[in-house]
C-alpha cells in the first residue's frame, strides 16, 4: 500500500506479480547459495542434534543410600514403596514401579540403582532463551521507567535536574555496552558486594548487574525518543490542561505523555528490540543467556553451523514477537 | 485600588519579548457579567495580553487582577490553573485522545460521578451537541470542535472565561451563527468573559464594550456603537469599518463644508470656526440618489451580493465610498448623484501643511 496514492500513474496488474516473483526468486537463491556453499566445503549438516538441545529424555535413577537386605515392595500408587534393612534401621524409597531393578531379598550396596524412569526435561537452549527472556523483561520495565523519568528530566525547568539528566544520557550514549557492562560488574559489582559483605550480606546476584547495565543503557536512548515525544505534542495542550485546573505533573500523566507515547511507539519498539539483542553481550560477565549457551553448544557439539542459526531464529521469534506486539498497541491508539 | 464590581483587572500591564514590546502600560477593566474584547491587527499584542491574563505569560511591570485577587505583577505569577480561567484556543487544544463527553468533564474530575455526568450532558445540550458525547474529536466537524471547547472552558464554572480567536477558523456561515450562539450561551450563564480577535464583526456582535489595539497599546476601550462611530483616532477609526477621509472645513457649530457640500451632525472634537479638518466618511453614509445636485464618478466596484461597494471620485478630486442596494448598477466611468448622510461627523485636526 502506497503511502502517496495516486500520485504517481498506476502500475499494471503485472507490476505486482513481476516483483513478488523476483522477491520469492532472490530469497531462493540467498537459501540456495548459502547450503550449496556449505557443501562445497564438506560441511555435515546434523539437523537432529538440535532438538535434544531443548528437551531430551532423561533417565532419573533412585540410589540406595546405605547397604542392606530389601526387606520389601509394596505398591504405594504408581510407585513402589521399597524398604531396605541395613545395619543402621530401615530406609524407604520410592521407585517408578515399572523401573523397579531390585527384588525381595536382594542385597544392595551404596549407590547401587534400585530403581529409573525416563523424564523429558528442557535443554540448554530453552534455559538460555529463558534467562535472555527474563533479563530482558526485567531491563526492559526499568529502562521505561529510567527513560520517561530522564526524559522529564532533560526539559524541567529545574538546572540540576536537567543537566543531571544530560550527564547520564551523554556518558551512557558514549561509550561502548560491553565496557559499560565490564564497569558494572567488575568496577561498581565488587565494590558493592565488598561493601555489603562488611555487613554480613552475600553478593547479589551476577543477573542484576546484568539487568542494571541494560536498563541504563536502553533508558539513556528511551529519554531522547521520549523527550522529542514530549515535545512533539503542542504547546496548547499543556497550557489547556493548566487552564482546566491541573498542575503541572498532573497534566503531563494525563494528557501530554499518554499523546507522546502512541506517537513514540515505533521508536520505542526499535529501541526495546536492540535491548533483546544487546542482552547478548551479557555473556562477558558470565550470565549464562542465549548466546552464551550457544557457544557452550557448539563447543561441545562442534555443530557450529545449526546452532549459531538455530540462536538467531530465536532471538527473531523474541523480536518478532514484541514487534508485533507493538504493532497491535498502535492499531489501538487513536 | 480595584473597586469591587469589576472582576478582571489590569493596571499598567508592560510585556516585552526581548526588544519586542508587546504590552505598553495596558490598563483596562471588566465588570462581572460583561463581554470584552481586544480588537486589532495581527501582531499588535492582543493575544499575548490574553495569555498573560490566562497566566501563560509573565508581564515585566503593572498588575493584573482577577476578583479582588492580585494573581500578576513583575515578580509574582499565580499558576494557570489556580486562576479560575477558563479559556478556548484558537485551535481548540482539544484533548485528541478523551472523546468529547471526557473533554468536557476533564475540568471537573474531581466531582462525584453523578453530579459530573449530568454537568456535562447538560454542558452538550446548551451547545447542542447532546448526540455526540461519544465521539472522538478528530471524527467531529470544526464547528462542533468549536462548541466542545467552549463547552469544556466553561464546565468549571470559570469566574472568567477568556476567547482566543475562537471564530477564525470556521466558515463565514457558521461563525455568524456560532457568534450570536456564544453570546446567548454567555449571557445566560452571566460569565465574563474576554474575547480576543482581528474581526471586528466578531467583536461587534459579541462584545459588550471593545478595546482596539495598536503596537501593544490600547487606542480606545469603549462600547462596540461609540468605537464605531465616535472612534477616539484615525487608526481606530481606518481599523474599524470601512471609510474615507475627506478635508473640509469647520463653518459653526456642528457643520463642516466639504466635497460633499455643507454637513450638519455631532462633531466628535470641538473645533473652532474655519479651521481645516479631516472628515471620516462611511460607506453607508454616501446615498445613491440619482438626480441629486453633487455628482461623482464611479472608478471601481465591488459587487457584494445584495450591495455594491462603489469607490467614487468627486469632483475635487478626492474619493470616498458609497454602498448601494446593487438594484442600481452603473458602469466604471459613469457619473452618478450621491448626498452624504452623515449623523456623528467624525473629524481630525488636518496637520498644518
Amino acid at each position: 500500500m502506497s503511502l502517496y496514492p495516486g500520485l504517481d500513474a498506476p502500475k499494471p496488474p503485472i507490476y505486482k506479480r513481476l516483483w513478488a516473483l523476483f522477491f520469492v526468486v532472490f530469497v531462493v537463491l540467498s537459501i540456495g547459495g548459502t547450503y550449496y556453499a556449505t557443501k562445497s566445503v564438506d560441511y555435515i549438516w546434523r539437523w537432529y542434534t538440535v532438538p535434544q538441545y531443548f528437551f531430551y529424555l532423561d533417565d532419573v535413577e533412585v540410589l540406595a543410600e546405605a547397604e542392606g537386605i530389601v526387606a520389601s515392595i509394596e505398591p504405594a500408587g504408581e510407585e513402589s514403596a521399597v524398604v531396605i534393612r541395613g545395619a543402621d534401621g530401615e530406609q524407604r524409597y520410592l521407585v517408578p514401579a515399572d523401573g523397579l531393578r531390585v527384588d525381595l531379598d536382594q542385597f544392595v550396596y551404596v549407590d547401587d540403582v534400585l530403581g529409573s524412569s525416563q523424564q523429558w526435561k528442557s535443554g540448554l537452549l530453552i534455559y538460555g532463551l529463558w534467562i535472555t527472556l527474563k533479563v530482558s523483561l526485567i531491563a526492559s520495565v526499568f529502562a521505561l521507567i529510567i527513560g520517561v523519568a530522564t526524559g522529564m528530566a532533560r526539559i524541567s525547568n529545574n538546572p540540576a535536574l536537567r543537566w543531571l539528566a544530560i550527564t547520564y544520557i551523554e556518558l551512557v550514549r558514549g561509550s561502548p555496552l560491553l565496557v559499560q557492562m565490564m564497569i558494572w560488574y567488575f568496577v561498581i559489582g565488587a565494590l558493592i558486594n565488598k561493601s555489603i559483605a562488611g555487613w554480613g550480606l552475600g553478593p547479589v546476584p551476577t543477573i542484576w548487574f546484568g539487568v542494571l547495565s541494560l536498563a541504563l543503557f536502553t533508558g539513556a536512548y528511551t529519554a531522547e525518543i521520549v523527550r522529542a515525544g514530549i515535545q512533539s505534542v503542542h504547546l496548547g495542550q499543556m497550557e489547556a490542561a493548566r487552564s482546566l485546573g491541573m498542575s503541572y505533573g498532573e497534566a503531563m500523566r494525563k494528557i501530554i505523555l499518554p499523546q507522546a507515547i502512541r506517537r513514540i511507539l515505533p521508536a520505542l519498539a526499535g529501541q526495546f528490540i536492540s535491548l533483546i539483542k544487546d542482552s547478548s553481550l551479557l555473556g562477558v560477565i558470565s550470565i549464562r543467556e542465549l548466546t552464551k549457551i550457544t557457544r557452550e553448544v557448539v563447543t561441545t557439539s562442534l555443530q557450529p553451523f545449526e546452532f549459531w542459526i538455530v540462536c538467531a531464529l530465536l532471538y527473531l521469534i523474541l523480536t518478532f514477537g514484541l514487534s508485533l506486539l507493538v504493532q497491535h498497541l498502535e492499531r489501538r491508539a487513536i | 485600588m480595584s473597586d469591587q464590581k469589576s472582576l478582571l483587572q489590569l493596571e499598567g500591564v508592560c510585556k516585552s519579548f526581548g526588544p519586542n514590546l508587546v504590552a505598553a502600560e495596558v490598563s483596562f477593566s471588566l465588570e462581572k457579567g460583561e463581554i470584552g474584547c481586544l480588537l486589532g491587527p495581527s501582531g499588535c499584542g492582543k493575544t499575548t495580553l490574553l495569555r498573560v491574563v490566562a497566566g501563560f505569560e509573565s508581564i515585566d511591570q503593572g498588575r493584573v487582577i482577577i476578583d479582588g485577587t492580585t494573581v500578576s505583577t513583575a515578580t509574582s505569577h499565580l499558576a494557570p490553573e489556580k486562576r479560575t480561567i477558563g479559556m478556548v484556543f484558537q485551535d481548540y487544544a482539544l484533548f485528541p485522545h478523551l472523546s468529547v463527553a471526557d473533554n468536557v468533564a476533564f475540568g471537573i474530575r474531581n466531582r462525584p460521578g453523578r453530579q459530573r455526568r449530568r454537568k456535562v450532558a447538560e454542558l452538550l445540550e446548551l451547545v447542542g451537541l447532546a448526540g455526540q458525547s461519544g465521539r472522538y474529536p478528530h471524527e467531529i466537524s470544526g464547528g462542533q470542535q468549536q462548541r466542545v471547547a467552549l463547552a469544556r472552558a466553561l464546565a468549571p464554572e470559570p469566574e472568567l472565561l477568556l476567547l482566543d480567536e475562537p471564530f477564525s477558523n470556521l466558515d463565514a456561515l457558521l461563525r455568524e451563527r456560532l457568534t450570536v450562539e456564544v453570546r446567548d450561551i454567555l449571557k445566560s450563564l452571566q460569565t465574563t468573559a474576554l474575547l480576543v480577535t482581528h474581526n471586528q464583526h466578531e467583536a461587534f456582535s459579541v462584545a459588550d464594550s471593545i478595546g482596539v489595539m495598536f503596537a501593544g497599546a490600547i487606542q480606545q476601550w469603549d462600547r462596540a456603537h461609540d468605537i464605531y462611530h465616535r472612534p477616539a483616532s484615525l487608526a481606530v477609526a481606518t481599523f474599524v469599518g470601512d471609510g474615507t477621509l475627506i478635508s473640509g472645513t469647520v463653518e459653526g457649530p456642528g457643520t463642516v463644508r466639504c466635497g460633499l457640500g455643507v454637513l450638519r451632525g455631532d462633531l466628535s472634537l470641538p473645533c473652532s470656526s474655519g479651521s481645516g479638518v479631516d472628515l471620516l466618511l462611511r460607506p453607508e453614509d454616501v446615498l445613491h440618489v440619482e438626480d441629486a445636485e453633487i455628482q461623482a464618478r464611479v472608478v471601481h466596484k465591488s459587487f457584494r451580493g445584495p450591495t455594491i461597494l462603489y469607490q467614487l471620485e468627486l469632483t475635487s478630486g478626492e474619493q470616498c465610498q458609497a454602498l448601494v442596494s446593487s438594484h442600481h448598477n452603473h458602469g466604471i466611468g459613469q457619473w452618478i448623484g450621491i448626498v452624504a448622510e452623515v449623523d456623528n461627523l467624525v473629524i481630525f485636526p488636518q496637520e498644518p501643511a
